[in-house]
């Protein structure tokens, strides 16, 4: 302090207080004229699109939805400044459209070259607009976009990487399901409700194999990522592979996530198994198969985890149990009064009362 | 000599907190422009529903008789693919409890209670006949961090929602909040944007027209909540040092808080205690984590219009501040502790736990120094000027935040009215609130008992009368 008190005087402090002060008065002002000039713009952008929306809707519609021929159809004009929001328009009419309607609604879009505006956009700067001529290329399904859009794919940018996968299972879903699917246990940044939508989007028919072959050669780590998508294909092959990677699983987490999906019950010497293993988490599922697919011969497994030392593993053999067509209330009850560990006791009562709102 | 060094002091304090505000808000820019490019795609896939997580919300209720039936029906109507609200009425001595089994059919169950964090005793666990995924948790008094743990205890899903019974959540608060945990697996916690909804229409338990109140304290706050959130927090988030995730709602996963141990009861900041203690664990643990703040707007508060009911409130973040970051003052310069403990800790220390002490005793060195004519009076007037304006400065970035993310202010009206209030607040306002801190600060030196108490508000079913009218208390 004695230092800066040497080098500046008090006024030199007064003098430095004083233009802080100016500049940040300075730039509130300029804030809010910046606010004052963003509300214009907004304004202004706001008359534009609705002046497009209420110009192009009917027009949309008509070609959506008429057997018309589409030369003979008027189209307005797009000015040079509204092709991003007319481009903004179509994609959310095509959100909502499928089929015949949404391949007139491409051949209008070709017709006013809007492919090649986008092709042109997706080596623009900015990434929005990138973003946004991926999704119109996507909707077009245009092959000669798929290099580009394909190159996209394995973007750092989570955003951009997922656009483009949905854009090249719209435009090759035979071509795109095996990259997708390559890329699955790698992209840890894919949320798995994105990817399944994908997927679901592809067809079963377009995802069966390319599953299977990546199931089958995959390392447990990876096949741990692509068993979370067997549920959205319900084909037997799948499951035959499902139960056979269970049969040879080691690793608990490959064990559990096999558990999650299997869905036949070739494997239930296997739960029976797997009803007392050392981790609560295959535990609970083991004991959930057999409640699902069980006999009465696995009653005594299920009753024994009642008495479980985790809460979820208890709470799912009282439901497994609950569930058995074998086991009356009445036998439930006698269950019960059987069990001389507390918690087996009252989560039996727990369950038995759900059961009564269900 | 003396008052040239105070005023070096002064200066030299208010440039490093502005060049701290300044960078969290070049921080808090680049996540907004992040936020608007992906939610500017109109082709993103949609989540597919069947893999979003399934959320149990938590609210606390303590003598909430006026408002708990209409929160309970607002939190029913969010929408959200599977979710299940868990009400714990934490020793109400009034008639919350009454009122909402009549109200909502509640009938008494055997459930297995998972003491997995210790709190009070339950008295009983009720399950709504009318609505399957609602249950009642009746439990001994035990404060806020003690019911919501009997809420995780009790909790079903992966992800809880702690929530204030008393705030107004937007429909989709619940699709908003669970991205991060979709987005990233890593994500232990994340933390919205609470605004305050006095001056707006509210309609059955929801915000429909955002609108400001006409009482000064309340636009005050607004503007407050405005900084606090838009880069108070924001900011933090991309160097994963944000410590504070509002009480008001949050979403944990669940089993990350049960291995933190819950809630700490005796804490008064229990909501930043939690999530210093989170991120503790997990940067002394060598464990990659996540701790995110969504800027979106999704949950609605009303701000105490008293000023005892705000001392009191101030009162209390201050001292809840000074508790944890002396309970977790392993973390400063810890090596292990990354921008939490050499960025945000530091930061937090500095100029929100010793700001009110620089601040105050600055003011009445240098009031006191020109009442005797140690300095003259233009000196005077030129740090006053700078106090104004660097403050209005600040204010008026969170309003440019706030422009270019979601103008949550539609009225151009309404901005004039906020610039007005972010200038107005720095003469008097804000010395004000320096002042109450500087209090709680020596009060928590001293060792003296702090308490949490009642700041009266109005139920939602009065708000839906009419916009809610502060101006009269």
């Amino acid at each position: 302090m004695w230092a800066l008190n040497s080098i500046t005087s008090f006024d030199q402090v007064a003098h430095i207080a004083l233009w802080t002060g100016q500049i940040s008065l300075l730039t509130t002002i300029a804030i809010f004229a910046f606010i004052a000039f963003l509300r214009t713009r907004l304004k202004f952008r706001q008359k534009l699109a609705a002046d497009l929306i209420n110009a192009w809707r009917p027009v949309l519609a008509e070609i959506a939805f008429s057997e018309k021929d589409l030369h003979s159809a008027a189209l307005p004009v797009v000015k040079k400044r509204d092709r991003t929001l007319f481009l903004r328009q179509w994609c959310t009419v095509q959100e909502t459209l499928s089929g015949d309607a949404s391949s007139r609604l491409n051949e209008m879009a070709r017709g006013l070259g809007l492919d090649i505006l986008a092709r042109q956009m997706l080596g623009h700067r900015r990434l929005n607009m990138r973003l946004l001529a991926t999704v119109v290329l996507g909707h077009m399904r245009n092959a000669e976009a798929w290099l580009p859009v394909w190159q996209e794919l394995d973007s750092q940018n989570t955003l951009l990487s997922l656009i483009s996968a949905r854009a090249l299972m719209q435009i090759s879903p035979s071509r795109a399901i095996p990259e997708l699917i390559a890329r699955i246990p790698i992209r840890q940044d894919w949320p798995d409700g994105r990817v399944a939508s994908i997927l679901t989007a592809a067809g079963q028919e377009n995802i069966e194999e390319p599953l299977r072959v990546a199931l089958a050669t995959a390392i447990p780590e990876h096949a741990i990522s692509l068993l979370k998508f067997v549920p959205i294909i319900p084909v037997p092959s799948i499951d035959e592979l499902v139960s056979t990677i269970l049969g040879n699983a080691t690793d608990p987490a490959l064990i559990a996530a096999c558990l999650k999906v299997l869905r036949i019950p070739n494997q239930l010497p296997l739960a029976r198994k797997l009803a007392t293993h050392k981790e609560w988490f295959v535990r609970v599922l083991a004991i959930k198969f057999l409640g699902q697919t069980g006999t009465a011969q696995d009653t005594d497994s299920i009753i024994r985890a009642l008495t479980d030392t985790e809460w979820w593993v208890r709470y799912r053999a009282a439901q497994a149990l609950c569930q058995c067509p074998w086991i009356s209330l009445d036998n439930l009850r006698s269950i019960q009064r059987q069990q001389s560990d507390k918690f087996a006791h009252d989560i039996l009562e727990q369950v038995i009362s759900e059961a009564s709102y269900c | 000599m003396f008052i040239n060094d105070v005023q070096w002091i002064f200066l030299l304090y208010f440039i490093a907190l502005s060049v701290s505000y300044i960078l969290l808000n070049i921080s808090s820019f680049v996540s907004v422009q992040r936020y608007n490019t992906s939610h500017d795609v109109a082709g993103l896939p949609p989540i597919y529903t069947d893999f979003e997580i399934p959320i149990s919300i938590i609210a606390a209720a303590f003598n909430e008789e006026i408002s708990i039936c209409d929160s309970v029906r607002a939190l029913l109507q969010l929408e959200y693919a599977e979710y299940e609200v868990i009400i714990v009425n934490d020793g109400s001595t009034d008639r919350t409890l009454e009122l909402l089994v009549d109200a909502f059919g509640f009938e008494r169950v055997p459930e297995a209670y998972r003491d997995r964090i210790a709190t009070q005793p339950i008295r009983g666990i009720y399950r709504s006949t009318v609505y399957p995924n609602l249950r009642l948790v009746d439990k001994q008094r035990g404060l806020k961090a003690d019911a919501s743990n009997a809420g995780v205890n009790v909790a079903r899903f992966p992800l809880v929602c702690v929530a204030d019974a008393d705030s107004l959540l937007q429909r989709d608060s619940l699709q908003r909040i669970v991205q991060p945990f979709l987005d990233d697996p890593t994500t232990i916690a994340v933390g919205g944007t609470v605004r305050i909804a006095n001056g707006c229409q509210v309609s059955g338990g929801f915000v429909e027209r955002v609108g400001l109140s006409r009482n000064p304290l309340a636009l005050f706050q607004v503007v407050e909540y405005l900084r606090g959130f838009l880069y108070g927090r924001l900011g933090w988030s991309p160097i994963n040092a944000l410590l504070i995730i509002s009480g008001a709602f949050g979403l944990f996963r669940k089993e990350t808080l049960v291995a933190a141990g819950g809630y700490r009861r005796e804490a008064i900041g229990e909501d930043m205690e939690l999530v210093v203690r989170l991120h503790r664990q997990a940067r002394l643990g060598r464990r990659p984590y996540k701790i995110v703040f969504v800027p979106d707007p999704i949950c609605w508060t009303a701000a105490p219009v008293r000023l005892k009911d705000l001392r009191q409130q101030r009162m209390r973040w201050q001292r809840g501040l000074a508790e944890v970051l002396s309970m977790h003052r392993q973390l400063f310069f810890h090596p292990d502790a990354g921008t939490v403990g050499w960025i945000a800790f530091p930061y937090y220390l500095i100029f929100e736990l010793l700001g009110p002490v620089i601040e105050v005793v600055g003011f009445c060195i240098i009031l006191t120094a020109a009442w005797f004519g140690w300095i003259d009076y233009t000196s005077l007037a030129i740090f006053a000027f700078l106090t104004v304006s660097v403050g209005t400065m600040l204010s008026a970035s969170a309003l440019l935040l706030d422009e270019i993310s979601f103008r949550v202010y539609r009225r151009f009206s309404d901005i004039i009215v906020l610039f007005a209030a972010a200038v107005v607040e720095n003469l008097g306002y804000r010395q004000m609130i320096s002042v109450w801190r500087l209090v709680a600060l020596v009060k928590w030196l001293f060792g003296s008992e702090a308490r949490w108490g009642s700041i009266s508000r109005a139920g939602f079913g009065a708000y839906d009368k009419a916009r809610i009218n502060d101006s009269k208390k």
